[in-house]
């Protein structure tokens, strides 16, 4: 295969692996306008649930996912009902410093829980490739396919679902909503449910590529914060595709530039987007 | 008005009290006091408790001999350290030394551990003229700034850069790698990681009939896909593969080598590579790379071997550097106060800054701090090679070599 192909192939993976992260962000974001600060924290936490589950019982990260992904549902659900909701609807201020708030202890809780020591899950799939002209990571390819699943799921779900849509009726206008008898304080703690099991999904999946420790979530929360933007902030589809260019953009620049270059990447789009189109990829379909 | 006076009056009588305890005769010394800042929790946790291990096996040693020997106030004291929890934060790390320094009256600091913590510390020592010997900092960058009261003994990361190329000369003149050699360097984009590429690049530069750079890439700290690196490395058609960086970059940079079935005669990741959990990890991948460390427990010095038993009755593991840089730093100290004959800042400052002292348990047996380097010791690294029964094997240099190494790294 040749270079440009090894671009494209290993760039649509790693966007795989940044859908699964972005999508809690973009879907809390999108529905209640609140900028869920303690993303970062909940990828960490369902990263260090999957270690935990590893560890002890030998479960690989995929197998662990029926079990943290809903528990991660009722936990968020939990979070928005005793906190959440009491600031949702005031200044953004408060929610930020809220769920920033939110972040800081779940950092330490892990620190006092597992130290600061680099972890990292023994799989025995983890060096595992097939071979698709280069050898491709076969835990990137199920990432990616989980990847596609969740886009496909989500969309299936806002598209068909009474749940589904009571959540894009209360995106649109909660007003509205509440008029037609929809609680839009239950549909808001489902919603929030939702995105933190989006997060947990988000957070085994990256367990199973990288080392994990307290401070795991920050560096993928400010690239989660570029990809909604490039998304669109409030699609699903349009997170998937943002993330996808995100990746090939990223490994583009690595290998026809400096590898250094790869982190910038996501900032220069995000600043060229906001500039050029603030809608995101979306809007470039839009009339 | 005569109630303000009376005020007046009042806090000048109560100024001048505190003056003239403050200024009063100096209480007699009947210890030494070193104090300490660790990072004991966050981040850098596990290094920080080896250190503070190392520390306190040092100073129990010299209290069980009987103490300091200080000759100018001719008799032994005993020691006593002060050890406080900087939490990994430079920050906290930076405000906890001034009040060692100011509220407990320290005579000396150690280090803390990390580099970033390190670099922001050591400021405070040198502003209040305390000595400060740390062995938790390797960055050339902390000894660049012109300070005369910080002392180090983690050589540079550069030094280590070095000693690898030298070690890859001794492998060329025995005929087991090619000339000239064909090195690709990745190197993290921090003071650790340039300091490694000066010591690689500078030596290929020197002798361009030895060494031709064939990549010379930076990556940024914590990245999240070396994919784009790795392909690169590919198409450099190298011969070695010498990177440097943290311990997740190590482990993901190190698991893209091996998913794309890439080869190299030597693999080195800096200091990266023997850790028990890396070989948790990556299994059989991390066999027969090459790793540069500043104290390994399969030193075979006597002093090094008697120290090892020692710290592993009293405290178990002993698996890093950590614990043998922490020993020796506070030894370190503890023998320049004896040396200088005196508590004061200045007679220890000037022991250091003369010190040349063997029988060291760190790689080279010799403890010195030369004035060109900034104060920060220069010793060679100790090269070591995994192999695949789980051991270590001591490669380079020479005086400390337990095995032949393996090169070029079997497919």
């Amino acid at each position: 295969m040749n270079t440009l192909g090894s671009v494209l192939l290993f760039g649509l993976l790693l966007g795989g692996v940044y859908a699964t992260m972005a999508y809690g962000l973009g879907l809390i974001y999108g529905v209640m306008r609140i900028v869920n600060l303690a993303h970062g924290a909940v990828l960490m936490l369902a990263a260090y649930a999957a270690y935990a589950l590893n560890a002890r019982w030998g479960l690989d990260p995929f197998l662990t996912l029926p079990l943290v992904v809903p528990a991660a549902y009722v936990a968020g659900v939990a979070l928005y009902v005793g906190l959440v909701r009491h600031v949702a609807s005031g200044p953004p201020m408060a929610s930020l410093l809220l769920l920033f708030g939110v972040s800081l202890c779940a950092r330490n809780l892990a620190y006092l829980v597992w130290t600061g020591d680099d972890r990292s899950l023994t799989l025995p799939h983890s060096l595992a490739t097939i071979a698709l002209g280069v050898p491709v990571p076969l835990t990137k390819l199920l990432v990616f396919a989980v990847a596609l699943a969740a886009t496909a799921g989500l969309w299936a779900t806002f598209r068909f679902t009474h749940f589904g849509r009571s959540i894009r009726a209360v995106a649109q206008d909660p007003l509205a909503a509440e008029l037609t008898a929809l609680s839009v304080d239950r549909v808001s703690a489902r919603a929030f449910g939702l995105g933190t099991a989006m997060g947990a999904l988000g957070g085994v999946l990256l367990s199973s590529l990288y080392v994990i420790n307290p401070e795991f979530g920050g560096g993928f929360l400010l690239k989660s914060f570029c990809i909604i933007v490039l998304g669109g902030m409030d699609s699903m589809v349009g997170i998937f595709a943002g993330a996808l260019l995100l990746g090939v953009a990223e490994t583009a620049a690595g290998v026809y530039g400096a590898a250094a270059l790869q982190d910038a990447v996501s900032f220069i789009l995000l600043v060229a987007i906001l500039v050029v189109r603030p809608g995101g990829l979306p809007s470039l379909f839009r009339s | 008005m005569r109630h303000g006076f009376s005020l007046l009056g009042f806090g000048a009588a109560l100024l001048a009290a505190a003056c003239a305890v403050a200024c009063g005769a100096a209480p007699q010394v009947d210890e030494v006091v070193l104090g300490a800042t660790l990072p004991l929790t966050g981040k850098e946790s596990r290094a920080g408790l080896y250190f503070r291990n190392g520390y306190t096996l040092a100073v129990d040693e010299a209290n069980d001999a009987g103490g300091v020997l200080v000759k100018g106030l001719k008799r032994r004291l005993k020691v006593r350290l002060e050890i406080v929890d900087d939490k990994s934060d430079s920050t906290t790390a930076v405000q906890l030394a001034e009040q060692l320094i100011t509220v407990k009256r320290v005579q000396a600091l150690l280090g803390t551990y990390e580099t970033k913590l390190t670099l922001a510390q050591s400021v405070v020592p040198e502003r209040e003229q305390i000595p400060y010997v740390t062995g938790g900092g390797g960055a050339s960058e902390i000894y660049k700034r012109g300070f005369t009261w910080v002392f180090g003994l983690l050589s540079s990361v550069e030094a280590m850069g070095g000693t690898l190329m030298d070690w890859l000369a001794v492998e060329q003149d025995a005929g087991r790698l090619p000339r000239p050699l064909r090195v690709a360097l990745a190197w993290e984009n921090t003071a650790h990681g340039q300091d490694f590429r000066n010591g690689v690049a500078g030596r290929a530069h020197a002798v361009p009939e030895r060494f031709v750079l064939a990549l010379n890439e930076s990556f940024d700290l914590n990245a999240k896909d070396f994919t784009p690196l790795m392909l690169k490395l590919q198409s450099a058609q190298a011969d070695v593969f010498l990177s440097d960086s943290h311990y997740p970059d190590f482990v993901l940079q190190h698991r893209t080598y091996l998913q794309m079935k890439l080869s190299h005669a030597v693999v080195s990741y800096g200091p990266r590579g023997t850790e028990a959990s890396a070989r948790e990890t990556l299994g059989a991948g991390v066999d027969y790379l090459v790793s540069g460390q500043w104290w390994t427990p399969e030193l075979p010095y006597p002093e090094s071997k008697a120290f090892l038993r020692r710290y592993t009755e009293r405290f178990g593991d002993a698996s890093s550097y950590y614990p043998g840089l922490a020993y020796e730093t506070a030894r370190t100290l503890l023998a320049a106060i004896e040396a200088a004959g005196s508590l004061d800042p200045i007679p220890i400052r000037n022991a250091l800054v003369q010190m040349n002292r063997e029988g060291a348990i760190i790689p080279g047996r010799r403890v010195y701090f030369p004035e060109r380097t900034g104060y920060q010791i220069d010793n060679p690294s100790v090269l070591v090679q995994n192999m695949p029964d789980g051991s270590a094997r001591i490669i380079y240099p020479p005086d400390a070599v337990t095995g032949e190494a393996v090169v070029p790294r079997p497919k």
